[in-house]
């Protein structure tokens, strides 16, 4: 079922904006659109703008929360907007001062890590750095020479120079040192160090005392930095956790009233200067629509306007599906397919009863469909899965089946089959020979529902006022008739009668082809249209003989479709056998476990594969008939 | 014993490839023919290039196409050779195979220091070779304009680090700084490494061949930095490999600081190399170092076949056929007569 919408529209005075829809639309479900688009009739509505106060805080708590996505969720309380706003504040307020303590740090941990940099390969200087660096006579220089220069320097040239290289450090690349030259050779020297490509590092006069001292003394404030950092972090983090329950509080609150106030963004204001109204509208169930005019009689700010599936309105209302607790699952089953739109039958309660129905024939085994049942049925309960849903309601057709043909966990010869048995039951076809009466019983089942898919789609288009769909189309008025008497003369023949004299098959079948080839024609006819017939004769024809040619073919491949429901109650009998011959139920005494095993395996796969096909069929050869699914979903502004 | 039976295999491969390599005779032979196309149509029907040339139209070609057919034939042979070599042979063919990686940086490196508009570097002959034997991707590095790119582009790769250290120097560094540097850190691998890769013979040989070369080249820079360029000392000194074979360190330090042409004649024919080859003189010193170069290797080649002196030898005598016809090619080309093309050809 489709439930009967309403198009309302609220409106009152602009500052009364949030009272309305705190008090009011938080209690009625309602699908708005937006004022300014749908009220096109009326003139010189302006967009309702006003900066949203709570984004800002929004934003910040939403930061917060996701820092918080490590620790278990908390369920949000309830607290006033004022309170929630307060925590935010708090909460930054805190943030703002770990983090300056945190820049703080981080700015000084810059700053001596460039010096500790420096004075780590010089460590090994057991003399006081700044004194050196002070010498007035002998000229120094700090830095580096890469290794293999280092080994030529070393080889050829060290002995000869007057100078004194001190070694303090080697890493991989480099030996890092210092050398002494003596004031006045100094520049003739500094050109052969260059010359090894002694690379400079520039020592500022900052150290005090030795470089060993030096360095442990950095090396320690160094350390003591990144404890102080690593405090700082596990600080904010702890104040957040003690802060979970608020925050997450205050974030629902914020955002339940942040999105109360972006109902302005499809709200529309009246022109004028002093005395400005708001206009909001959109869809209401029926039922809802009545209960809130009621609700706001007595207030007098505000006035609600209710259409009654009034002409300004333009768009096609929303759907929302109502339907019996037992169907609800198989509302999923339509979503898939698209919802159906607001007008247009709904095809739930249809796929409910052939989907469970069609499983339990194909899946006939009362063991297997009660745990079906069971299980899915408990799912659903506690899980709220609606696929568990359908599971249980398949389960159920599935376990009468099972005792129609007489099988229990695959034991065929446990309970009497008190319909027939499908891998036995044999019947015989004129044409064709024996065949298993469940093919035979697929296929007139099949037809049945065919014909049942016609009659829906001709109510449809009946209601649509849709010429062609009703009259002319393959599935129309005319397609029923040709199908129909197809159907009538295959019963005719199973059954030994004799088929109605040539006038009459005629009628019955070269008519409706006519008619389903001269459908454009006809519709334009029917119409009153000026053109009837297409301009070019010979494209009209050919494109009608080929369209004729699918539409036969198809009316029989669609009808064969349907023995998949007799071979897989078969399949499923079949493998039974063959898990049961594997367990050794011949010798009398079955392996057990490979019996359960088995049950579940068949039970799994041929479940899934069952639960598919029956989909297929429900979509291809039922959907496709009658069904469109344009509509547009339900969407409430607020849900209850 | 060991020996033996690792390398019969390889052994009798080597021998069989080195039976194809164009013999003096032939490219006796092939510098009297009149043309470059001719010499394509000679060489199609050596054994070397038969196979793999034979689809291919002499009349269409460039002497640059065949030379870079050429450069594939030597990729194409040391292929041959890894796939039939041992894990442990391969360790020698992996340290040799660096050699042709840097010999494609320095032609990427060239092509970004000539400022002229030049094509890119056609890496084709290369492209399958690297695919298998290397991590430089070249494609990547190809598209680079600047050292830097390129420094970048190598991120991660071993030529990576000595590389970067050039940028961090005060001088602006110079195409040659960047080529010196890779030779360097090639030569300081090898040496480095030698006596973990090998035992016994192979490491003796491995340390005779290149002990040899690198004993060599420092020769050579030593008598071109003084000669051609009169760089003072420390700068010499800062280009020579750090290692040591049969120079003393003495010898080397009394060459370099030697103030004149005669001094260094006599400094040097006390070395060992002046006392083993008594025709080697400071001026021949260039091309015979290729001589001796070739001379060891087939010397230990001949007197020990079980061993990677066998490998080294044959990739050696490889490119240098390659150098060889190259030169030849050349030669006809410029319509040089056979006589002095043979002398530019022995001379290499």
């Amino acid at each position: 079922m489709i439930e009967k919408m309403k198009f309302i529209s609220i409106t009152g005075p602009k500052a009364d904006i949030d009272r309305v829809v705190n008090t009011y639309l938080s209690k009625y479900e309602i699908h708005l659109e937006n004022a300014l688009s749908e009220l096109t009739s009326v003139a010189n509505l302006s967009p309702f703008l006003e900066v949203n106060p709570y984004r800002e805080s929004l934003t910040a708590a939403k930061n917060f929360c996701s820092e918080l996505e490590a620790l278990p969720a908390v369920s949000p309380k309830e607290i006033s907007i004022e309170e929630a706003l307060s925590i935010v504040e708090e909460v930054q307020n805190e943030a703002k001062r770990y983090k300056e303590e945190k820049a703080s740090l981080e700015a000084e941990h810059a700053n001596m890590v460039e010096s500790l940099k420096i004075i780590r390969h010089f460590k090994n200087i057991d003399f006081d750095i700044s004194t050196i660096l002070n010498f007035k006579f002998i000229h120094l220089r700090f830095g580096r020479i890469e290794k293999r220069y280092f080994q030529n320097f070393q080889n050829y040239i060290y002995e000869n120079l007057d100078t004194l290289f001190f070694k303090c450090e080697e890493d991989e690349e480099y030996v890092y040192g210092v050398y002494f030259v003596p004031g006045r050779e100094a520049q003739r020297i500094h050109a052969v160090y260059s010359s090894m490509h002694f690379e400079r590092i520039f020592l500022p006069d900052c150290y005090t005392g030795t470089g060993k001292e030096a360095f442990q003394q950095l090396d320690s404030r160094h350390k003591e930095i990144h404890a102080a950092l690593d405090a700082n972090k596990a600080g904010w983090s702890k104040y957040l956790s003690d802060n979970n329950q608020r925050l997450v509080s205050a974030k629902a609150a914020i955002e339940k009233y942040s999105s109360n106030f972006d109902v302005r963004r499809l709200a529309a204001c009246t022109p004028g200067e002093s005395k400005v109204f708001f206009i909001l509208c959109g869809w209401m169930s029926e039922k809802d629509a009545l209960a809130f005019q009621n609700d706001i009689k007595d207030d007098t700010q505000i006035f609600c306007l209710m259409g009654n599936n009034g002409e300004e309105i333009v768009q096609q209302p929303p759907t929302k599906l109502k339907n019996p607790k037992l169907f609800k699952p198989f509302e999923m089953y339509v979503k898939m397919y698209g919802l159906p739109a607001y007008g247009e039958m709904d095809p739930t309660w249809f796929v409910a009863i052939t989907y469970s129905f069609i499983f339990g024939a194909m899946f006939g085994d009362v063991g297997q469909g009660l745990l079906l049942f069971i299980g899915g049925f408990l799912l659903y309960h506690f899980k709220k899965i609606d696929l568990a849903g359908i599971i249980s309601c398949a389960g159920f057709f599935s376990t009468i089946f099972g005792f129609l043909f007489g099988s229990i966990f695959g034991f065929e010869d446990v309970i009497p089959a008190l319909w027939l048995r499908p891998m036995n039951a044999m019947m015989t076809v004129p044409f064709i020979g024996k065949l298993n009466t469940v093919f035979i019983v697929a296929i007139g089942f099949g037809m049945g529902i065919i014909l049942l898919c016609m009659i829906f789609n001709i109510i449809n288009a009946w209601r649509s006022k849709d010429m062609e769909k009703t009259w002319f189309d393959t599935n129309s008025v005319a397609g029923l008739v040709f199908y129909g008497s197809a159907v009538v003369s295959i019963g005719l023949i199973l059954s030994g009668r004799s088929l109605p004299g040539t006038a009459v098959l005629c009628v019955m079948f070269l008519l409706p082809l006519l008619v389903i080839f001269f459908k454009e024609p006809l519709t334009n006819l029917a119409e009153k249209k000026a053109e009837v017939m297409p301009k070019q004769k010979g494209m009209f024809i050919v494109q009608g003989i080929f369209e004729m040619f699918e539409v036969l073919l198809s009316y029989f491949s669609n009808t064969l479709s349907f023995v998949r429901i007799g071979a897989f109650a078969v399949s499923h009998a079949a493998m039974m056998e063959v898990v049961l011959m594997l367990a050794g139920a011949e010798s009398g005494s079955p392996n057990i476990l490979v019996v359960v095993l088995g049950n579940l395996f068949v039970c799994g796969m041929e479940g899934l594969i069952v639960g598919i096909q029956v989909l297929r069929l429900e979509y291809y050869e039922i959907f496709s008939r009658f069904y469109k699914g344009t509509g547009r979903r339900f969407e409430p502004f607020r849900s209850k | 014993m060991g020996n033996v039976l690792s390398y019969s295999g390889i052994s009798t491969k080597i021998r069989a490839m080195q039976s194809k390599l164009i013999t003096e005779a032939q490219l006796k032979e092939i510098t009297q023919l009149p043309s470059v196309p001719q010499i394509f149509a000679y060489l199609k029907r050596t054994p070397e290039y038969r196979d793999v040339w034979a689809s291919v139209d002499e009349n269409e070609l460039h002497r640059g196409q065949i030379e870079k057919m050429l450069k594939t034939s030597i990729f194409n042979n040391f292929s041959r050779l890894y796939h039939f070599a041992n894990p442990k042979q391969r360790e020698f063919l992996d340290l040799y195979s660096r050699r042709y990686e840097i010999r494609v940086l320095k032609e990427i490196m060239t092509n970004i220091f000539d400022h002229r508009n030049t094509d890119p570097v056609d890496f084709s002959p290369y492209e399958e070779f690297f695919r298998h034997h290397s991590k430089l991707d070249l494609k990547k590095l190809a598209a680079c304009s600047t050292m830097e790119e390129l420094l970048n582009s190598l991120k991660g790769n071993e030529f990576y680090v000595p590389l970067s250290h050039i940028q961090n120097r005060e001088t602006k560094a110079l195409l040659f700084d960047y080529g010196m540097t890779l030779d360097l850190y090639y030569f300081s691998l090898i040496w480095n490494i030698r006596k973990k890769l090998f035992k016994g013979t192979d490491l003796k040989q491995i340390t005779l061949a290149y002990g040899e070369k690198f004993d060599m080249l420092n020769l050579q820079f030593i008598q071109r930095s003084k000669r051609y360029f009169h760089m003072p000392p420390a700068d010499v000194y800062a280009l020579l490999i750090p290692m040591n074979y049969k120079l003393k360190k003495e010898e080397i330090r009394a060459l370099v600081e030697a103030s004149g042409y005669e001094e260094a004649i006599q400094i040097f024919r006390n070395t060992y190399y002046g006392k083993k080859y008594q025709e080697l003189t400071v001026g021949n010193l260039e091309e015979f170092y290729n001589v001796i170069l070739r001379t060891t290797l087939e010397k230990e080649a001949g007197r020990d076949p079980y061993s990677v002196a066998m490998l080294y030898s044959y990739l050696y005598h490889k490119e240098h056929e390659v150098n060889r016809l190259t030169i030849a090619i050349e030669c006809v080309r410029y319509g040089i007569s056979s006589d002095e093309a043979m002398r530019y050809v022995r001379n290499n």
